[in-house]
């Protein structure tokens, strides 16, 4: 089903080289030559240009040269594509993430490296921005407790400073979330500034904000400014 | 001239009639607003109709068109009454602590969760299903930020600890947004009272240091 090949298709004769066209950014997860990846892409290509509320099946089956018979093979709906969408570009920065939080020893630049290499996954791949930060509040409660669940997959790496900590107890339970909240927040609004390029030029104030309640305000700003 | 108005109730009396006419429009705006409020909390936004407003609200379709063009216009007008009136709770809050950084940024932000508390579905509807309306609400919540982000503003004069980067008031509005909507996602609003003490040291950690936030937080 997902193997027709290039040309051969009596209505659609160019369909697998019409996704994706143009500059974009998405990760090799939303570009490999299958009619459901291709969806997908043409999705978040979708959101990103027009907002989930105008994101039709039409519009996206368009956008990945496929009909809407196949589109339903593989989706029952747009929410339901915008999950698959979300999960696999969570997925893919997750694993940014892991690689980046290892390629540091000590916690603070741990925090510090995934932090840049979160800015850096954003900066080239604002579509994916948009999916991941903005439009998941438009979508609806569905999709936010998606996000909810995505923020709480990367509190692990904040609470490990818990350790470095000497403040008092008890340590408010809602700090990571609060943090990774904010984070999420910001670079989102950046990028619907449509200034995502700059989004790396966030670092040193965002990884102050994230290492303060754990090293103190002086340390988390030494720390930020470090390398920079 | 008002007499000959079909909208008038036939047995009106001609003294009063134009005062009693506002009024009565007023009130009528007023119940279809909480009518609207209260359906897209319980149902979500999507699936409330502007049948099911008037029906909750026991109005006649024209009149709420005589108030509002549309479902989203009417939701709007909800949406801001309640962030006005939420500004307006917050500010007074501060407003009593003049001299008090931290007193002054906890009273706010209990008076920001005892509303919320008191107003489950207006919280539920402002904070979980405005931004549903997408383009419509754009810049809500940096409306909401721009009405609140000054009260954090002034706590720089109190800073100790280091250098604060230009986008901390953001930064906190921003961590301060987030947990409220988390809260109300997950959907627990009696919970929202046991938030205070977090929300307040989490407001006042990157100003004040962690032990100062901590022990603001506890009283």
């Amino acid at each position: 089903m997902s193997s027709e090949p290039p040309g051969e298709s009596s209505e659609q004769p160019d369909e697998l080289a019409r996704l994706p066209h143009g500059r974009h950014g998405l990760p090799p997860e939303f570009v490999a030559n299958n009619q459901r990846q291709r969806l997908l892409a043409s999705l978040v290509l979708t959101v990103a240009e027009h907002g989930y509320n105008e994101t039709t099946i039409t519009r996206v089956i368009e956008g990945a040269g496929v009909t809407t018979r196949t589109f339903y093979k593989y989706f029952d709906g747009v929410e339901a594509a915008y999950l698959a969408a979300f999960e696999a570009a969570a997925d893919s920065l997750a694993s940014r993430l892991a690689e980046a939080y290892g390629s540091e020893s000590e916690w603070p630049l741990r925090i510090r490296a995934s932090l840049a290499a979160l800015l850096e996954f954003f900066a080239a791949s604002p579509e994916l921005a948009r999916l991941c930060l903005t439009e998941p509040f438009v979508a609806g409660p569905a999709i936010s407790r998606r996000y909810q669940e995505a923020l709480a997959r990367l509190a692990p790496y904040l609470r490990e400073g818990r350790a470095l900590r000497e403040g008092p107890e008890p340590f408010p339970e809602t700090t990571e979330r609060g943090l990774l909240g904010s984070i999420g927040t910001q670079i989102g609004r950046k990028v619907s500034a449509g200034e995502a390029e700059g989004l790396p030029e966030l670092l040193p104030d965002l990884a102050q904000f994230a290492l303060t309640p754990y090293l103190g305000a002086a340390e988390a700003r030494r720390v930020a400014l470090s390398g920079s | 001239m008002e007499r000959s108005s079909p909208s008038q109730p036939p047995r009106a009396r001609p003294g009063g009639h134009r005062l009693r006419r506002e009024v009565v429009v007023h009130h009528r705006r007023e119940r279809i607003l909480t009518a609207a409020v209260e359906l897209v909390a319980e149902r979500g936004y999507r699936a409330v109709t502007v049948a099911d407003i008037v029906k909750r609200a026991g109005v006649a379709k024209l009149k709420f068109y005589e108030s509002f063009s549309s479902k989203s216009d009417c939701f709007l007008a909800a949406y801001d009454r309640g962030l006005g009136e939420a500004t307006r709770r917050v500010g007074e809050a501060c407003e009593r602590h003049p001299d008090s950084f931290p007193e002054r940024v906890s009273a706010g932000i209990a008076a920001l969760l005892d509303y919320a508390v008191a107003e489950p579905a207006l919280a539920r509807a402002c904070i979980v299903e405005a931004p549903l309306l997408g383009v419509a609400m754009q810049g809500a919540r940096e409306r909401a930020l721009a009405g609140f982000a000054p009260l954090l503003h002034a706590a720089r004069q109190e800073v100790v600890e280091a250098e604060l980067p230009l986008s901390v008031e953001e930064s906190v509005f921003d961590g301060l947004y987030w947990l409220l909507y988390d809260a109300i996602l997950t959907g627990v609003p009696e919970q929202l009272e046991e938030l205070r003490p977090q929300l307040v040291e989490f407001a006042l950690l990157p100003f004040l240091g962690v032990a100062a936030a901590a022990d603001a937080a506890s009283r």
